[in-house]
Formats: C-alpha cells, sequence, structure tokens
C-alpha cells in the first residue's frame, strides 16, 4: 500500500468562515489562507431563521425520532448549503475556523454535504468552532502545541521524523449514573489515557474533576458520562458526575495570616429531580457556573464524551453558554464536545480513531478529526443525527 | 433477557426510559391521526385538558386539574403508565419495537429526559386507534377503553384521597 504523502503544519491553509446576521439576510466574511476577505450574502432572514430554530429545537431534543432524522437529512443534503460559500472558495482551505453568530451558535455545518465529491464538509476540511474571533485568538496563543516548529511538524509521522511527542499526561474519568454502564464508559475513557506517558485515573465512584485554579493540571483530560443541558438556564447544564462518601470536595483557602480554613466546595445546584439514577449512586452534577469560579486548565484537549457537551444558548454580547465554551474560557486550548445526543457506540468506534490520528500519526486535531470521521463512516456508515453529533471547538492544532 | 420480562416492577429508571421510548414510537406510528404533532412537546397542563376530553365517557366529571394532578403524583403516574405499557406489550411486534427503542435509548450518553413522560403516552395510547406497522394493521381501539378505566380509576381514587383528607 503506497505510504501517505506528508505535509508540514506550516503548511496547512486555514480559513476563518465568520458569520454575520443581518438585517435582511445572513452573511459570510470568509477570509481565505492568504488573508484576502471575501463577503458571501447567504440566504434570507425570513426563509433562514425558521429552519434553524426547527433544527436547535430538534438539537435540544424534541419531537419523535423520525422527525428528527428528516430535519437533520433535510438540514445536511439540502438547506444547510445554503449556509457555506460555494465550495470553489472553500477548497482554497485545508482547516476552516468557523464563528457563528447569534442562533448560528451550535449549527453543525460539517454535516452539510457539499460540493462535487457529495461529501460533507466533516469529511473534505478539518473544521473548528470558536465562539468569538477574541477566544479563538486566545486559545490559540496557550496552545502548548504551538511550541513546537511548525516547519519541522511533518504529518503524519512516521519513524525518525521530528513531530513533536503527543501531550505528556492525561487524566480520565468515567461513570454511569443512569444505568449500569460504567465498566463500558471507562474503557472509552482508557482509550484515551493509554495514550499518554502520565496516567491520572479519577475512579468510578469518586470523581470531582473541577479543574482548580493554581494547581498544576493534565495536558489531556476526558471524561465519559452522562451530560444534561438545561434550556431554560443553561448555566445548570452539567456532567453528570459521582462521589462517595458524601457531597462536595473539600478546599483549603488561606483566609489570615497563612491559617488555612476548610471549606466544603459545593454544587452550584442539586442534582436535576428529573433525572432518574442507578441504585447506590450518589450522584452530583459539575455545572456550567460552577466552571465560572474558581476553576481553570491548561490542557491542549478537553474530551467530553457525553451527550449535549457543547449545547448551549446566546448569552449577551453573542456569548455562548455551554460545558464546552466555558472549558475554553478557563483556559483549554481545544474541546471535543457532543452538539447533541451522543450515542454510546459511536462513541467507543470514533474515538480510537481520532486518537490514532492525534497522538500516533501526529496530525493537527481538525485534521485528525476529519480523518478519523471519514474513517468511520467509510467502515459503519451512520445517519447524520449519529455520526455528526462530536465537534470540534477552539484551536484546530 | 427482555425489559418486557420485568413487567409490571420496574424502578424508576426503567420505567422512564420504557414510557419514554414507547410515547416516541407511538408518536410516529401516529402521524396523520388525532394526534397532535407536537404530542412528545406538550406541556402537562395541554396534554390534562386534551385527555381530560378523551376521559369524558368513562369520567365526565374528571377535570384538567385532577388529570393533570393524577399525571404529576408519582405513585398515580406509574399506574398509568403501566396501563399504558400493558395494553402495548399485548402487541408482540409493537412491544419489540418499543424494546428496541428502549435499547438504542441506553446507549446514549444523556439527553433529553421527558418530563411527565407519562402524559404524552397517554395521550398517544387514546387518541390511537389504529396504525400500519411495518405489514401489520395494529387496532387500540379496545386498548384505550382499557386504559380509560384504569385512568379514571386513579384519579376517582385520587379524589377521594383529597376529600377524606379535607
Amino acid at each position: 500500500m503506497a505510504r501517505a504523502a506528508q505535509s508540514r503544519v506550516a503548511d496547512v491553509r486555514v480559513g476563518i468562515l465568520a458569520y454575520f446576521i443581518g438585517v435582511d439576510r445572513l452573511y459570510c466574511a470568509f477570509h481565505d489562507p492568504t488573508g484576502r476577505e471575501q463577503m458571501f450574502p447567504l440566504g434570507p432572514c425570513r426563509e433562514t431563521l425558521p429552519r434553524i430554530e426547527l433544527l436547535l429545537e430538534v438539537i435540544d431534543g424534541a419531537y419523535s425520532p423520525a422527525r428528527r432524522e428528516r430535519v437533520f437529512e433535510e438540514f445536511s443534503r439540502g438547506w444547510g448549503r445554503t449556509l457555506l460559500p460555494p465550495p470553489e472558495a472553500l477548497a482554497t482551505a485545508d482547516v476552516l475556523v468557523v464563528i457563528p453568530h447569534s442562533s448560528l451558535h451550535g449549527i453543525p455545518l460539517h454535516a452539510v454535504v457539499y460540493g462535487a465529491g457529495e461529501a460533507p464538509l466533516a469529511v473534505t476540511h478539518g473544521l473548528t468552532y470558536a465562539p468569538s474571533g477574541t477566544l479563538f485568538t486566545r486559545c490559540v496563543s496557550r496552545n502548548a502545541a504551538r511550541r513546537f516548529d511548525p516547519v519541522a511538524w511533518r504529518f503524519p509521522r512516521r519513524g525518525g521524523d521530528s513531530a513533536p511527542p503527543p501531550p505528556r499526561s492525561c487524566r480520565a474519568a468515567a461513570v454511569d449514573v443512569k444505568f449500569h454502564a460504567t465498566g463500558e464508559y471507562e474503557q472509552v475513557a482508557h482509550l484515551f489515557l493509554d495514550h499518554f506517558e502520565e496516567q491520572q485515573w479519577c475512579g468510578a465512584e469518586r470523581i470531582w474533576i473541577k479543574p482548580r485554579r493554581g494547581t498544576p493540571g493534565a495536558d489531556v483530560l476526558c471524561i465519559v458520562c452522562h451530560g444534561h443541558y438545561d434550556p431554560e438556564f443553561p448555566g445548570r447544564s452539567g456532567l453528570l458526575l459521582a462521589r462517595h462518601p458524601g457531597i462536595g470536595a473539600e478546599i483549603t483557602i488561606p483566609i489570615h495570616y497563612g491559617r488555612p480554613f476548610l471549606f466544603r466546595d459545593l454544587p452550584f445546584r442539586f442534582f436535576p429531580t428529573e433525572i432518574s439514577v442507578r441504585p447506590g449512586c450518589s450522584p452530583e452534577i459539575l455545572t456550567v457556573d460552577e466552571l465560572m469560579v474558581g476553576a481553570s486548565t491548561g490542557a491542549q484537549l478537553i474530551a467530553l464524551i457525553g451527550c449535549s457537551t457543547a449545547t448551549g444558548q446566546t448569552s449577551s454580547a453573542d456569548d455562548f453558554h455551554s460545558l464546552a465554551h466555558q472549558f475554553l474560557k478557563i483556559g483549554a486550548a481545544s474541546v471535543l464536545a457532543s452538539l447533541w445526543t451522543l450515542d454510546f457506540d459511536f462513541a467507543k468506534s470514533w474515538a480510537p480513531r481520532f486518537l490514532r490520528q492525534w497522538c500516533d500519526l501526529r496530525l493537527p486535531k481538525a485534521l485528525a478529526f476529519r480523518e478519523s470521521i471519514r474513517e468511520e463512516l467509510d467502515e459503519n456508515p451512520r445517519p447524520v443525527s449519529e455520526w455528526a453529533v462530536p465537534a470540534l471547538l477552539g484551536d484546530w492544532l | 433477557m427482555s425489559i418486557w420480562d420485568k413487567f409490571p416492577n420496574y424502578d424508576e429508571s426503567e420505567l422512564e426510559r420504557l414510557v419514554r421510548s414507547a410515547a416516541e414510537i407511538l408518536a410516529d406510528a401516529g402521524q396523520g391521526s388525532r394526534v397532535p404533532e407536537d404530542a412528545l412537546e406538550m406541556s402537562d397542563r395541554a396534554a390534562a385538558e386534551e385527555i381530560r376530553a378523551d376521559l369524558s365517557g368513562v369520567a365526565p366529571a374528571a377535570t384538567a386539574d385532577q388529570v393533570r394532578a393524577a399525571l404529576r403524583d408519582p405513585e398515580a403516574s406509574r399506574r398509568i403508565s403501566l396501563a399504558a405499557l400493558d395494553e402495548i406489550r399485548k402487541q408482540p411486534e409493537l412491544a419489540a419495537a418499543v424494546e428496541a427503542a428502549y435499547q438504542r435509548q441506553m446507549r446514549k450518553l444523556g439527553g433529553p429526559e421527558l418530563l411527565l413522560a407519562a402524559a404524552p403516552l397517554l395521550l398517544l395510547v387514546l387518541r390511537i386507534e389504529s396504525f400500519k406497522w411495518k405489514d401489520l394493521q395494529i387496532t387500540f381501539g379496545s386498548s384505550s377503553d382499557a386504559v380509560k378505566a384504569a385512568v379514571a380509576g386513579v384519579i376517582s381514587g385520587l379524589t377521594g384521597r383529597a376529600g377524606s383528607g379535607s
């Protein structure tokens, strides 16, 4: 079999799609890899916004399974194309950084089947989402992977190449608070853990994974658990974790002349009452709101393998509230998260493909994501509602 | 082991998931009948209004508030859900489809919770008279009568309990 041609990180062509919802129509400013900007008028608001609203309702879990599938398919193979510039413009880039606006946050553009090849954007391009240009710049500037010379970084890596080694440390946790699949969830978490030299395993029943400000964290954080999205109060959305015994973690805070006081770091909300929990489990929820207080991370990648971990809502000044976005705001360079309900069997099949591309072959994350989705769809064709769930957010490298 | 083998001894989590799976299957099957298109998203107040109208033959004095109270009461809601599921499990093909949906739900890492899922399920069972499932015509007419009687009994029990307590 022919060996794949190598590329250099320095030669990756990166374009930016910055969206703007105007009074009458939507616009997309495409900054091509040479830095030239082209403004593309897209569909009229009166046609496009109701379609977006319906898609967002489906993403939030509304309607029956057959109707949800129809809505996803209509977006993927139909009107979703109206949200993109012409294929010949996008063909100039290998990686696209999508900066949505208003209700376009959370729309899975990577699911749009596009161009002559009739392949989804996730397969033709590396793609990452950033809630704003400012946050994207911050993600890029803090990414430890960027300390390596991009001219020397060649991929896919072969023996003797000068590609940087994968990140060193990984912290992982897995728990199923609803049913009895913790063992299976742990297997997926270990797929991540096993790729790194320093492995920090949090165990199944002692998970309190809030990254604390000032404490050294891991390069990669992987959490496999149920996610919970609260459409009424997005800040109360979170990861459904567990702790035994008791609630909250203890933290020591120096108050006066070095005298430490011990506090309970209580969760910001009680566990949602509408969620039934398996017997014997002490569930807790790590919320978006809680991550806003006293949390920071320097991780190169945070993988949130759970449902709706990137689902959220736009707030003032076009800020977007979701778990994944909050992890970017507190310091992560990139986050892998789910735009809606994640199927566990898909996650189990797809995650090792991504890890092979990113850690073993040392592709940039966005290209590793592209290759992993391509492989997955080649071997296990799935409906859009399953394969398009995960998305990369933040830096593409 | 099939989830139906445990009937009616489900824990809270199993019952919630089974009710949700059944409601989703029936919502798809019942498109085009008297089922509201937004049956799965209706508020419990709106669902109670619709259900009360369907119960007028067996419980003419029942009010929408009483129906709503029954759907919100954990024990009453459980009995109503089990009555509806009991009719579904009598149709082997439908039961198998619900079981498959239940297993798919189990493989999701989270997902939206259907608050008071008993309400949409009940409405769907009452409204869908017959539907085509794969090559079979499934008739639900007598099933809805049985469920109506069960719901009327639950409401009457709740009303009596409230009355004796006052």
